[in-house]
């Protein structure tokens, strides 16, 4: 079951095909062999996954359901919150805070649905990052070619699911961080609406920008993981006091009745012809010419920048008086940087916010989804500075993301698919209204069934 | 006034070998003081990075701030009492 999904596992769990415990005994062992050349975990929690297996097959023998997720073995980016772990969030700072006396909120969720944590994930420092390399654990590999980037800032989330060694990760989004590494690995990822899972207990990098989100090989999976995780929390302020709007069952509708556009515009700028090459085919499979312009595109992705870097170096300001050489060189610059934004224009960017999201959503009384490259180009290569987009070369570590910025700025949901160009993978985002999640999720399926969209094992 | 610079320079330029000091960024003194107020220490090394970023994210600054919004135009977090 090496390259088994997530519902595949739970079935033969629930069926006692296969025990909870051989599942995560597969899993620690593909860990082992494929971790020192894929560097995506930073703990594996053995003892702690044996102890949860073992606990499945007990109550699945006593009768008792395992749950959706029986016995899918999970890992997390390791700013979650898991007991007994200081929670890095990337850092060399975090490793002497005290260690979680709880797991994050969805980790318990993942856990009642019969999921299995099997340890945190490398990424880039305080999620400030697009690459997945980091000065403290080294650089998150690429499985499709071990030279490449995985994309960050969830670097280890997608190279531990591309690279098969779970079925199942979590990350974080704060301006792309789920669907680069999604593009960059050539997997699925979903970055739900702004505030519909909880991300309490989890450590922040831009209060008003971050999302938390599922990675998996398949569509279904995404679905499963993302119905378990939903739900109200206090412990976030932010999350939505909405009942779970479970997706799963209307997962196969397919995509009649759908309004589907694509992104000109801003969206046509820079892009490499793989990216392109990805559009096309997604565009051809769904029959889709007509094409929409998101107004002010590019000065959104402007905002979400100033926010960011203000927001950014407030959270760090106090660990930038004090422990300024500890942090990686390329974030401590970038926040250092953010520190001496005046307020006006932070501000400015919060109205432009408010403006831009009524104007956008005015296109969703006409469409129900939107589509636009997740990436400006496939993975480059780990340690590269700079890349061409439309000719004009530029900096690739802040400009990766231009594509991604402008619609996680206003929380809308949007399912990462991966088209499995070759010799490299390039997802497209697949946008929705928001709390559509149901939608974007129904036509990645749509075009996973049509073969389109799928995530291609790697030859590791 | 132009022919004494010049001929300063000349002048300077026959005792030569000194090297011309690299021109200081007006944003450099608004880096530096900001770094004062807020009780920051960077190292002359960081500076460029520094600049360097600055410069790029008071640019995107620039285009948003060009946007006219109207004078009630409310922010987009809401606190609700």
């Amino acid at each position: 079951m090496d390259w088994a999904s997530a519902s595949e596992i739970a079935r033969a769990v629930a069926n006692g095909e296969r025990s909870a415990l051989a599942v995560t005994e597969a899993a620690l062992a593909r860990i082992k062999t494929l971790n020192p050349k894929l560097n995506a975990f930073t703990d594996v929690v053995a003892d702690r996954a044996r102890a949860k297996a073992q606990a499945i097959d007990q109550a699945r023998g006593q009768g008792q359901s395992p749950g959706l997720l029986a016995g899918v073995p999970f890992a997390v980016k390791n700013l979650f919150d898991i007991n007994g772990l200081a929670t890095l969030a990337g850092s060399k700072i975090n490793r002497s805070h005290t260690p979680a006396a709880r797991d994050a909120t969805l980790i318990e969720r993942l856990e009642t649905a019969g999921a299995v944590l099997v340890g945190a994930l490398n990424m880039g420092e305080y999620a400030y990052d697009f690459t997945g390399e980091n000065v403290h654990d080294g650089a998150s590999r690429n499985p499709h070619d071990l030279s490449r980037m995985t994309g960050g800032s969830s670097g280890g989330s997608g190279g531990a699911v591309a690279g098969g060694l779970v079925p199942l990760a979590l990350g974080s989004d704060t301006n792309g961080s789920i669907r680069v590494p999604s593009s960059f690995c050539g997997i699925f990822g979903l970055k739900p609406t702004y505030g519909r899972l909880s991300r309490a207990h989890t450590f922040p990098f831009v209060a008003s920008l971050d999302h938390l989100g599922p990675f998996a090989r398949t569509t279904k999976d995404l679905a499963l993981a993302y119905d378990a995780m939903q739900g109200h929390d206090a412990d976030d302020p932010v999350c939505a006091d909405r009942r779970p709007e479970i997706t799963l069952p209307a997962l196969d509708r397919g995509i009649e009745g759908l309004s589907i556009a694509i992104a000109g515009g801003y969206f046509r700028k820079g892009a490499s012809p793989e990216a392109r090459e990805a559009m096309e085919r997604v565009a051809k499979a769904l029959d889709v010419r007509r094409e929409i312009e998101i107004p002010e595109a590019e000065r959104a992705r402007s905002a979400a920048y100033v926010i960011t870097a203000t927001e950014g170096a407030a959270l760090h300001l106090d660990r930038l008086r004090t422990r300024a050489k500890d942090f990686d060189p390329a974030v401590r610059d970038r926040l250092i940087a953010g520190a001496m934004v005046p307020a006006a224009l932070v501000n400015q960017a919060q109205k432009f916010r408010r403006w831009y999201r009524e104007h956008v959503l005015e296109l969703f009384k006409d469409v129900d989804v939107i589509l636009a490259p997740a990436t400006p180009c496939a993975a480059p290569k780990i340690g590269q500075q700079t890349f061409a987009l439309d000719g004009v070369e530029m900096a690739l570590r802040p400009n990766i993301g231009i594509y991604t910025q402008p619609i996680s700025f206003i929380g809308l949901p949007v399912v990462a698919a991966p088209v499995p160009l070759t010799p490299l993978p390039i997802a497209v985002q697949i946008i929705a209204a928001p709390w559509r999640e149901d939608v974007a999720l129904r036509m990645a399926q749509a075009l996973e069934q049509a073969g389109v969209a799928s995530a291609a094992r790697p030859n590791i | 006034m132009v022919r004494k610079v010049l001929r300063k320079n000349r002048s300077k330029g026959r005792k030569a070998a000194k090297p011309n000091k690299p021109k200081r960024d007006p944003l450099d003194d608004f880096i530096v003081a900001g770094a004062r107020a807020f009780d920051l220490k960077i190292d002359e090394a960081w500076m460029p990075a520094v600049r360097g970023h600055l410069q790029v994210t008071l640019r995107h600054g620039a285009l948003v701030a060009a946007f006219a919004l109207p004078d009630d135009a409310e922010p987009a977090p809401v606190f609700k009492a």
